[in-house]
């Protein structure tokens, strides 16, 4: 997997909610189901901010957001929408719970970035390597370092997601429950 | 060294003889529990992975209690599939619209018991913490626990919350909860559990202990506990319902912090729009009009809330240009409010009484709010569109203020009614 994305900047500030910043609940629903599929659900992504954005927004682009990413209700969907946009996020803090789901998502993420929305600005070019943790403001010409997500965690998000690792862990061996049945995250460094 | 009680459950559960915070566990489910929003969502991901069945069907339970009626033939036809599924997936534990809300009725019927660890779909298990049993969420990982009965989870560090004192005439435990999640922060609570313990337990009810585990979850809990003492013993005695056991922290557990809060020095609150932690004092909001108020959904619908909200409309009528709707949790709590007379007293007041779910707080379904409406509830969040319009506003209060505030059509304070 390709961990360096670069795109356009788009700056945001703190508290964007799961269920209606980044992607307003009601609209996960067609026919009554959820649909969780990236492609379908990238349509909706950030729409009640910026109306356009599902089509303003470029593969590559970066989602830079301040503390608090991702609060609210635990609802994986605008996560999983802005994958299909192929974007990458970096946020000043989010919630344990997101952490989780950005993992489950799929979503290529530095989720403990201090202070970044002060680094950076709206429409910057941006160059962010997930794996190393290095943003790259290419308009300004300066550098941020972040930690980036464990190893194992990574190997998720490489793989698509949660459903596809769980696709990995069934149809590899079972082991009983408190084996080695898939990578074992780790705690991020909040240094 | 000791174990907390979150840190013993999931130790037993993983099959390991001690777990510390940080460390990675697998515990296997004792229950594992999915509602009607999520079960063909659930069987479509599983069906790709060549999963027909889960891993054990006697431990799966799969309750109707979001859109218990349904409101379009799509939902219909929805219903219809899951009930399918559940035929197919060979669950015995299903129930059905109109069975009750599915973090209240298996605590009634000892499906939920001390000790044990229950995997869940839906974050506000938590619940389940009021008989000493550890819920704990995965929402969109939960095919996982379907698949295998137990999925990765680093362990929590455990926060103890020791109460004393008693709650004044006209504050109830909402408001105490309300309190205790500002106060904590989503710094403070950011996936730990919350343990409550204390003096003030001693008078605290089951139904009490419910409002105390359903709120942290708001502000990022990872789970919230209560040990289970003589009450709880008490509590499912009554219902016939068992075994017991007590579950409780060892001496010398490690807690992260240990807060005090005493119970005498809490005053009504309400949480303002647009998150549950936007907790102020209930008169900073005093006169402001209402169109709308509800009393239920998981963080009040017990009989306790059902009580508390009768107590003001005894004798009382709702103000015009109000609707207000109440949802009991359980077939048990609105047979109960049945032979008491509260459901004679919602009727004389003019409250509509809805069927035992989720209600509103359900995205709004079986009753939404309109743009520019003003809503007072005791439901579990206030987000921009949590009941319906995005355009509406919603008020956190206690099931005391939400009826004062519906008799008098202005959020209003329940001790000029009780106390």
């Amino acid at each position: 997997m390709n961990w360096i994305l670069q795109g356009r900047c788009w700056k945001f500030g703190d508290n964007l909610s799961l269920d209606d910043d980044i992607l307003e609940f009601a609209k996960v629903f067609v026919q009554g189901v959820r649909v969780s599929d990236p492609a379908q659900l990238k349509r909706h992504v950030f729409t009640n901010l910026i109306p356009d954005f599902p089509e303003r927004a470029k593969p590559g682009d970066i989602v830079v957001a301040g503390k608090r990413f991702g609060q609210g209700n635990p609802h994986i969907y605008g996560l999983l929408g802005m994958r299909g946009l192929g974007l990458g996020l970096v946020a000043e803090s989010v919630p344990r719970f997101t952490y989780r789901m950005l993992v489950a998502a799929g979503l290529p993420s530095l989720p403990f970035c201090p202070e970044i929305t002060k680094r950076v600005e709206d429409g910057d070019q941006l160059r962010v390597d997930f794996a190393a943790g290095r943003i790259e403001d290419l308009s300004r010409g300066l550098s941020v370092e972040a930690e980036p997500l464990p190893a194992a965690l990574l190997e998720i998000i490489a793989l698509g997601g949660s459903t596809q690792a769980l696709r990995k862990r069934l149809t590899e061996e079972r082991r009983p429950p408190g084996g080695e049945m898939a990578p074992a995250p780790r705690e991020p460094s909040r240094a | 060294m000791g174990m907390t009680l979150a840190e013993k459950i999931l130790a037993r559960a993983s099959g390991l003889p001690a777990v510390r915070p940080g460390e990675i566990v697998y515990p296997e489910a004792d229950l594992a529990t999915i509602h009607d929003l999520y079960v063909v969502e659930a069987d479509r991901d599983l069906l790709s992975l060549g999963v027909e069945k889960p891993w054990d069907p006697a431990r799966v339970l799969v309750c109707f209690d979001h859109d218990v009626i349904p409101q379009s033939v799509a939902v219909a036809n929805r219903a219809r599939a899951i009930r399918e599924i559940v035929r197919r997936w060979g669950v015995t534990r299903f129930f059905e619209a109109g069975r009750g809300q599915g973090h209240v009725f298996p605590m009634e019927i000892g499906l939920v018991r001390p000790g044990m660890c229950v995997l869940a779909y839906d974050p506000h298990v938590t619940n389940y913490g009021a008989l000493g049993c550890l819920g704990l969420a995965l929402a969109f990982e939960f095919p996982a626990v379907l698949a295998t009965g137990s999925h990765w989870f680093r362990v929590p560090r455990t926060l103890r919350i020791e109460l004393g004192g008693r709650l004044a005439p006209g504050v109830t435990i909402r408001d105490a909860a309300a309190v205790i999640i500002r106060e904590v922060g989503p710094d403070g609570a950011d996936y730990r559990v919350f343990e409550f313990a204390g003096p003030a337990l001693d008078h605290l009810s089951v139904d009490a202990r419910v409002k105390l585990c359903n709120l942290p979850v708001e502000v990022g809990a990872k789970s919230a506990i209560v040990e289970a003492d003589g009450r709880v013993e008490e509590w499912m005695r009554e219902r016939g319902i068992g075994p017991f056991e007590p579950a409780a922290s060892d001496p010398g557990a490690a807690f992260e912090r240990i807060l005090r809060f005493d119970l005498s020095a809490v005053e009504p609150v309400v949480a303002l729009p647009p998150t549950p932690d936007n907790v102020v004092p209930l008169r900073e909001a005093l006169g402001l009009p209402v169109q709308a108020a509800y009393v239920g959904s998981c963080a009040a619908d017990q009989y306790e809330d059902m009580a508390e909200a009768a107590a003001v409309l005894r004798g009382r009528r709702v103000a015009p240009g109000v609707r207000m709707i109440i949802t009991p949790g359980s077939q048990e709590v609105l047979d109960r409010c049945i032979r008491d007379g509260l459901m004679a007293v919602f009727a004389a007041a003019g409250a509509l009484v809805g069927p035992p779910g989720c209600g509103p707080c359900a995205i709004g379904r079986g009753g939404p709010l309109a743009d520019e409406e003003t809503c007072i509830a005791t439901v579990t969040r206030n987000d921009v569109g949590r009941m319906g319009s995005r355009k509406a506003r919603i008020y956190l209060a206690s099931g005391a203020t939400v009826a004062a505030s519906a008799v008098t059509g202005r959020i209003t304070d329940p001790r000029e009614f009780v106390g």
